[in-house]
C-alpha cells in the first residue's frame, strides 16, 4: 500500500512524486510514455533548445556572410539543431529517471488505470493500492475546429520533434504561445512564415501591449500576420478562412502548422463513473488540488487552471503538502508566462484589462526599452517594461515586460507580487547598471515623479 | 576590543558549539584560575556534552579576570565562560543562563516570558499590508496572519470588514436609516438584470405542456425508490437531450462573438437565504434523473446554510426558473447574462383540452422561452420549443 499513487510522470507529476518522498511518503509513480511528459519530450524543452540552437545558426550564417566565409559542405547544417536537440531532451529525461530513483520513488512504465479513489490497475493487471491519488495526465493537442484533408496534410506541435524539416514556406493556423515561438523557430531556418489567428490580436491572452509589441516585432521580420481570420478548412495545400471583413480567402503552402489549443487526457478517465467533476474533461479542483471525490487530487493541464509547466510544478507540491498535512493552498496570483521569441515576453499577475475590471482606477506606467543602456549595448533596443498598480496603495497588480531576456526579467515582477511589494517600494530598490532590470525600476518611478531616463 | 567610548573591554570566551546537535555541556574542570597568566591557545578548561569531553582553548592572551561558572555547572553552547584582559580590569557582569534543572523556576519562567514578549511584538508583514493598515487606522498587532506567518493585505482587509461590520451594527440600532442602499446580492442583481435588459434584444416564445406523462413518472419513480423527484429534476433533463441539438440556446454571446459549448450545464435559479442564488449542474445530458434531484437538494440545503459558492455558480449556459410552486401561471424571465436563454416554467393545473375532437381534462403546464434574438430567430427556437414540448409529453422519445 502506497501513501500516494501518481498517475502521469510529467514535470506535474514527477516533482509531487518527488515532493512527496522528502516528506518522508511511500511513493508509487505509473508514466505510460516517456518521464518529463509533455514539457520535456514535446513541449517547452525541445521548443526552447531549437529557438536556441536555430537562433545561433542564423546568426552564424549571417557572421558568414558579413565577413565574406564561404561555408564548404555543411559547416553547421540544420539537422544538427535537431540532434542537439535530442540529446538535451535524453539528458534531461535521464536525470528526472536517476531523481526518482535516488528518492526511493516506484516507478511503473505502464498504462493505469484510474479503478477507485485508492486503487490504479496496469495492464498487466498489477494493483496499485494508495491512501491517496494524484491524477497528473496532462493534455494533448486538440482535434482542429475545421475540416482537414486528413492528419497527415498538416503538422503539429508533436510532429515538429520527431523529424525536422526546412519547408521553404509555412502557414502557422493559431497566434498564441506555441503559434508565435514556432512562427521564430521557422524564421530562423529561412522558412517564409505566415501567421493566422481567430481573435483580433496575436496572443489574445496577454496584455494588450504585448500583443501589439510582438506583432510589431514578428512582421518586422517580415513574417505575415492575418488577425481576426476564422480558417474554415485546409486541404491539400491550400488554406481556406474568412478574414476580418469577411471575406473568403485562400492562402496556399508548401506547410501548414495547427496550433489551436489543448485538450485534457483527463477524458481517459472514468471521471462521471467516479464522480469526479469536471468541466469538458478539465477536472474541478479546488485551492488545493482537491477533486469532487475524496482521496483524489488533480494537477497540471488536467485541471486546466494554467496550461504551464510550472504552475503543474507548483501545484504538484500544493496537493502533496495538503495530503501530508503540511500543506496550505495555491497562492498562483503571480505565475509567470514567457513566450521565447528572440524578443522575449515575460508577464505575471493581471493584464490591464483584467486590473480595470477590480481597479477601475488603477494606473499603468510603461518604461521603453529603448532608453535603457544594456539594451543599447546589446543590441536590443525593442519593447518596454509595464507595470499596473492600484492608485490607492500603489499595489503592483501586474507586470508584463517584452526585451530580450524577458523571461528572466519578470521574476522581479513576481517576486514584487508574492512579497506585495508596493510600486515605490520597487522604485527604492538599487537595480545594477548596466543591466536591462534598471528598466523595471524606472518604471516603478513613474507611479510617482517619474523616470529618470525618459520622460513622457 | 573595545566599547562605545573607545575604552578597552576584555574579551569573554564562550563555550564553542562542537557539533550540530550539541546544545549544552557540563564543566568540570577549569585548568587556569582568576588571576592567571593566558597566551592565546591555552587550554582553559575540560567540559562534558553526552557525545564527548573537550577542553576549550582561550581565543586571546592576557590576564583570566573572571571565571562565569562553576564546576558541575551545566551551561547552554555560546555561553561565555570566563573573561581575558588586563591586569585590573573590571569585566563586565555577565549572567549565565544555566540549562536544565540548575535554573530556579522563576528565573526559568521570567527569561521565557521575555524571550515570546520580544517576539511577539515584532509584527511580520508585507509592505501593502502595513500600508492599508495605516491608512485605515487598523491596529496590525491584533491581527493573526492566516498563513500563519506574515500579515497579508488580505489579513488586513477581512480585520477591516470585521471591524466595520461591528461598527454598522451597533449605529443602526442608534439611529434607523433612513433610505437603504441595496448591498450584496440585491445589489449585484439589480446590475445583472438591468444590463440584460438593455443590452440584450429579448424574444418570448410561450407554449403549454401536457405533463400527465411527467405525472405518472414521477410516481413510479417515488414507489420505486421512496425518491420524491422533483418537476425542476425532470424539466432540466429533458432540456438537456433537446438542448444537444441547438447549441446556441446554451451558448455565451460575449463580445460578440458566440461561444458554444459540448455538454449542458444548467442553472438552477433558486430562492434561499442568500437570496436568489443560480447554481449550475453541469453536464446534465448525460447525469442520471436521481443524480440531478439530489443535487438540487444538496445546492438548496448549501445556499440556505449560506455556504454557497461562486465555484458552484460559474460555467452556467442557460438557466431554469420553476415558479410552479406558487400561483403563477407563466411569467416571462430575464436572460442571464452572457447567455442567450432563459426557460420559465408556471404552475401545473388541471385544464380542459380538446384531443381529437374530445374534451378531457388534463395537467397542463405553461412554460416560456426568453431568447436573445441576436443570436437565434424565431424559426429556430420554434424548432426548439416543439421538440421539447414532444419530449416532455411523450418522455419515451429520451430513450431515442
Amino acid at each position: 500500500m502506497f501513501d500516494i499513487a501518481v498517475l502521469g510522470g510529467g514535470p506535474g507529476g514527477y516533482v509531487a512524486a518527488i515532493r512527496a518522498a522528502q516528506l518522508g511518503a511511500k511513493v508509487a509513480l505509473v508514466e505510460q510514455d516517456d518521464l518529463g511528459g509533455t514539457c520535456l519530450n514535446r513541449g517547452c524543452i525541445p521548443m526552447k533548445s531549437y529557438l536556441h540552437n536555430g537562433r545561433e545558426y542564423m546568426e552564424f550564417l549571417r557572421y558568414a556572410k558579413e565577413n565574406g566565409f564561404s561555408l564548404q559542405g555543411n559547416a553547421m547544417p540544420p539537422q544538427s539543431i535537431f540532434q542537439i536537440k535530442n540529446k538535451t531532451v535524453d539528458a534531461l529525461r535521464r536525470s528526472v529517471t536517476s531523481l526518482l530513483k535516488q528518492r526511493g520513488i516506484d516507478v511503473f512504465h505502464a498504462k493505469g488505470e484510474l479503478v477507485s479513489s485508492q486503487m490504479l490497475r496496469l495492464e498487466d493487471g498489477t494493483k496499485i493500492q494508495a491512501k491517496d491519488i494524484l491524477l497528473a495526465v496532462g493534455s494533448r493537442v486538440s482535434e482542429p475546429p475545421f475540416r482537414t484533408a486528413g492528419r497527415s496534410c498538416y503538422w503539429t506541435s508533436d510532429d515538429m520533434f520527431l523529424q525536422f524539416e526546412v519547408p521553404e514556406n509555412i502557414v502557422i493556423i493559431g497566434g498564441g504561445v506555441i503559434g508565435v515561438e514556432m512562427a521564430q523557430h521557422f524564421y530562423h531556418l529561412g522558412t517564409k512564415v505566415s501567421i493566422i489567428e481567430y481573435a483580433d490580436r496575436l496572443l489574445p491572452m496577454m496584455d494588450h501591449d504585448v500583443s501589439t509589441g510582438i506583432c510589431e516585432y514578428l512582421e518586422g521580420l517580415g513574417i505575415a500576420i492575418k488577425c481576426g481570420c476564422a480558417v474554415q478548412s485546409i486541404q491539400q495545400d491550400m488554406v481556406v478562412y474568412q478574414d476580418n471583413q469577411c471575406h473568403k480567402k485562400e492562402e496556399a503552402f508548401k506547410r501548414v502548422m495547427i496550433c489551436t489549443g489543448r485538450v485534457s487526457n483527463a477524458d481517459g478517465l472514468p471521471l462521471d463513473q467516479l464522480g469526479i467533476k469536471h468541466n469538458r474533461y478539465f477536472i474541478k479542483v479546488d485551492d488545493q488540488m482537491h477533486t469532487s471525490v475524496e482521496h483524489i487530487y488533480a494537477i497540471g493541464d488536467a485541471n486546466g487552471r494554467s496550461m504551464q509547466a510550472h504552475s503543474a510544478s507548483a501545484q504538484g507540491i500544493t496537493a502533496v503538502e495538503n495530503i501530508l498535512g503540511v500543506g496550505k493552498p495555491l497562492d498562483d496570483r503571480a505565475v509567470p508566462q514567457c513566450v521565447y521569441t528572440d524578443l522575449e515576453v515575460g508577464c505575471c499577475g493581471m493584464t490591464e484589462e483584467q486590473a480595470r475590471k477590480q481597479y477601475p482606477n488603477c494606473k499603468t506606467s510603461i518604461f521603453p526599452m529603448q532608453s535603457n543602456g544594456k539594451a543599447l549595448v546589446d543590441g536590443q533596443v525593442r519593447g518596454f517594461v509595464k507595470i499596473i498598480a492600484d492608485n490607492k496603495y500603489q499595489e503592483i497588480l501586474g507586470m508584463h515586460i517584452v526585451a530580450a531576456k524577458a523571461a528572466e526579467l519578470i521574476h522581479t515582477g513576481v517576486v514584487a507580487i508574492m512579497g506585495e511589494i508596493t510600486a515605490d517600494l520597487l522604485a527604492d530598490c538599487i537595480f545594477a547598471h548596466p543591466t536591462l532590470s534598471e528598466a523595471i525600476g524606472e518604471a516603478s518611478r513613474g507611479f510617482n515623479d517619474g523616470a529618470i531616463h525618459h520622460h513622457k | 576590543m573595545r566599547n562605545e567610548e573607545g575604552i578597552i573591554m576584555a574579551h569573554d570566551v564562550i563555550l564553542p558549539k562542537l557539533g550540530l546537535t550539541m546544545t549544552k555541556a557540563t564543566i568540570f574542570q577549569w585548568l587556569k584560575k582568576v588571576g592567571d597568566l593566558v597566551k592565546q591557545g591555552d587550554d582553559l578548561c575540560e567540559f562534558e556534552t553526552d557525545k564527548a569531553t573537550s577542553t576549550v582553548k582561550s581565543d586571546f592572551s592576557g590576564t583570566l579576570l573572571k571565571i562565569n561558572c562553576e564546576l558541575g555547572d551545566e551551561v547552554p553552547v555560546f555561553t561565555a565562560l570566563c573573561s581575558i584582559g588586563e591586569a585590573g580590569e573590571t569585566p563586565l557582569e555577565k549572567t549565565v543562563t544555566l540549562s536544565g534543572s540548575n535554573v530556579p523556576n522563576h528565573v526559568k519562567q521570567a527569561e521565557a516570558g521575555k524571550a515570546t514578549k520580544e517576539y511577539a511584538s515584532r509584527i511580520i508583514a508585507s509592505p501593502l499590508a502595513k500600508k492599508v493598515a495605516k491608512a485605515n487606522n487598523i491596529n496590525l498587532s491584533g491581527i493573526k496572519p492566516a498563513n500563519g506567518m506574515r500579515i497579508t493585505k488580505r489579513d488586513v482587509e477581512t480585520a477591516y470588514l470585521a471591524a466595520s461590520t461591528v461598527k454598522m451594527a451597533s449605529s443602526t440600532l442608534q439611529k434607523p436609516l433612513d433610505s437603504q442602499v441595496p448591498s450584496g446580492n440585491r445589489k449585484v442583481i439589480a446590475q445583472k438584470m438591468t444590463l440584460s435588459k438593455q443590452t440584450i434584444p429579448h424574444a418570448y416564445f410561450k407554449t403549454e405542456v401536457n405533463m400527465q406523462r411527467l405525472q405518472e413518472i414521477r410516481e413510479i419513480v417515488y414507489q420505486r425508490t421512496g425518491i420524491k423527484c422533483g418537476y425542476t429534476a425532470l424539466i432540466a433533463r429533458t432540456l438537456a437531450s433537446v438542448l444537444m441539438k441547438y447549441p446556441e440556446l446554451h451558448a455565451w454571446y460575449l463580445d460578440e462573438q458566440l461561444h458554444t459549448f459540448n455538454g449542458v450545464n444548467i442553472g438552477i435559479a433558486m430562492d434561499t437565504a442568500m437570496g436568489l442564488v443560480v447554481p449550475v449542474i453541469s453536464n446534465v445530458e448525460i447525469t442520471g434523473l436521481l443524480s440531478i434531484e439530489s443535487q438540487i437538494g444538496i445546492m438548496k440545503a448549501k445556499a440556505n446554510a449560506r455556504q454557497l459558492a461562486v465555484d458552484d455558480m460559474q460555467d452556467g449556459q442557460i438557466t431554469l426558473s420553476n415558479l410552479g410552486m406558487f400561483a403563477v401561471d407563466e411569467f416571462s424571465a430575464i436572460i442571464n447574462p452572457p447567455q442567450t436563454a432563459i426557460l420559465a416554467i408556471g404552475r401545473i393545473t388541471q385544464q380542459a383540452v380538446v384531443h381529437q375532437e374530445e374534451i378531457h381534462i388534463a395537467p397542463i403546464m405553461r412554460m416560456v422561452m426568453s431568447a436573445d434574438h441576436r443570436v437565434v430567430d424565431g424559426a429556430r427556437i420554434g424548432s426548439f420549443m416543439t421538440e421539447l414540448k414532444d419530449m416532455l409529453e411523450i418522455p419515451e422519445l429520451l430513450l431515442i
